[in-house]
Order: structure tokens, then C-alpha cells, then sequence
């Protein structure tokens, strides 16, 4: 596992097919990074599957989830947790991209402190505030090399 | 595949980032429900 680990919950992985945007901005920060982690938990893809199956179709769901199945850090959590916030607290991750307000207000954040060190970030914010040549310099001796995978292949 | 080809494919459904968080929330409720 890298050290640097991102949890996208399902809302944001789907718009990240489905949409682009906002969500395909931050999600493109992680895959053009080969040290940044995207992890979730299977309870967590099999929400996004089903997002993508009742808003696209079966195949595209399909194909997406053998595509993130090859690049997701996979961890496991109790049944019932929230799919999400088990994914980061297991993994430690320092950063959870969600669209569900409840998740991103300042209050949701403070609270969690207590019991994990997340920023819990809209796609928006993640993206804007991404910052690779501090992040990569926080985990490695050397400067940062620049992105060293083509977000879209 | 390529993630080019999966977006291209993709698009075709013009979906909201809302739709998506209604299908979410209620997916996630309707299993929270039959949890209890």
C-alpha cells in the first residue's frame, strides 16, 4: 500500500464514469499518481455497481468494475459499517471524497477527528486544493518527479 | 479497457451528479431497512 491513500465513496466513483466533472478531476489526481492509493472495500464497489447498473446499464457497470477492480486497494470491513468511512478508517487514508453533505460539513469533520485523521473533501474541493509536489515531498526524500501515469489509459 | 473507452461509453446516459446521489441514498437506505 502507498502511503499516500484516497477513499472515494460511491457517489463520487460513479460520477466519475457517469458524469466527469468534478469527480473525474480528483479521480484523474489519483490515477495519474502511481504512489497515490484509491482504495475501497467490496461493500463499497458493489454500491457504485449498483448506481451505474440503475443509471447506465449491466455491461458498462461490469466493465467498470473489472477496470477498478485492477487498480483499487481492496480492505475489509464489518457488515453494516458505512461503506466509506470503514474504507478510510481501515486503511488510514487521508482523504475521503464524498458529494453527501452530511459527510463534507465542517461539523462532520470535526466530529470524525476524534476517531480518524480524514479531510473528508467534495471532488471540488479535493481537486482544487491537490497540491502532488507537497504530498509527494511530505513521503519521499526526493522532489517531485511530476505525474507518472496517463490518467486515462 | 482503457478509461477513455469506459467515459466515452459512459456519456451516453447524460446522468446528474444528483441522480446519482438519489439512487445512492436510497439504495443505501432500502439496505439499511432490511438490515433492522
Amino acid at each position: 500500500m502507498s502511503e499516500i491513500r484516497v477513499v472515494a465513496d460511491a457517489d463520487v466513483l460513479a460520477a466519475d464514469l457517469l458524469v466527469g466533472g468534478p469527480a473525474r478531476e480528483a479521480l484523474d489526481h489519483v490515477r495519474r499518481h502511481s504512489w497515490v492509493d484509491l482504495v475501497a472495500s467490496d461493500p463499497l464497489l458493489s454500491d457504485a455497481v449498483a448506481v451505474i447498473t440503475e443509471l447506465a446499464d449491466e455491461q458498462l457497470a461490469s466493465d467498470w468494475q473489472r477496470r477498478i477492480d485492477e487498480e483499487r486497494t481492496a480492505v475489509s470491513h464489518p457488515e453494516g459499517d458505512h461503506p466509506a468511512l470503514a474504507s478510510a478508517y481501515q486503511s488510514d487514508a487521508a482523504h475521503l471524497l464524498s458529494f453527501a453533505e452530511k459527510l463534507t460539513s465542517a461539523a462532520a469533520n470535526r466530529s470524525l477527528q476524534s476517531h480518524m485523521a480524514v479531510s473528508i473533501r467534495t471532488p471540488d474541493a479535493f481537486a482544487r486544493l491537490f497540491d502532488p509536489a507537497s504530498l509527494y515531498e511530505s513521503v519521499h526524500e526526493e522532489g517531485y518527479p511530476g505525474p507518472d501515469r496517463d490518467p486515462r489509459a | 479497457m482503457r478509461w477513455e473507452r469506459l467515459f466515452e461509453r459512459a456519456s451516453a446516459y447524460e446522468t446528474t451528479t444528483d441522480e446519482i446521489e438519489q439512487v445512492l441514498a436510497s439504495q443505501r437506505n432500502e439496505k439499511r431497512e432490511d438490515d433492522e
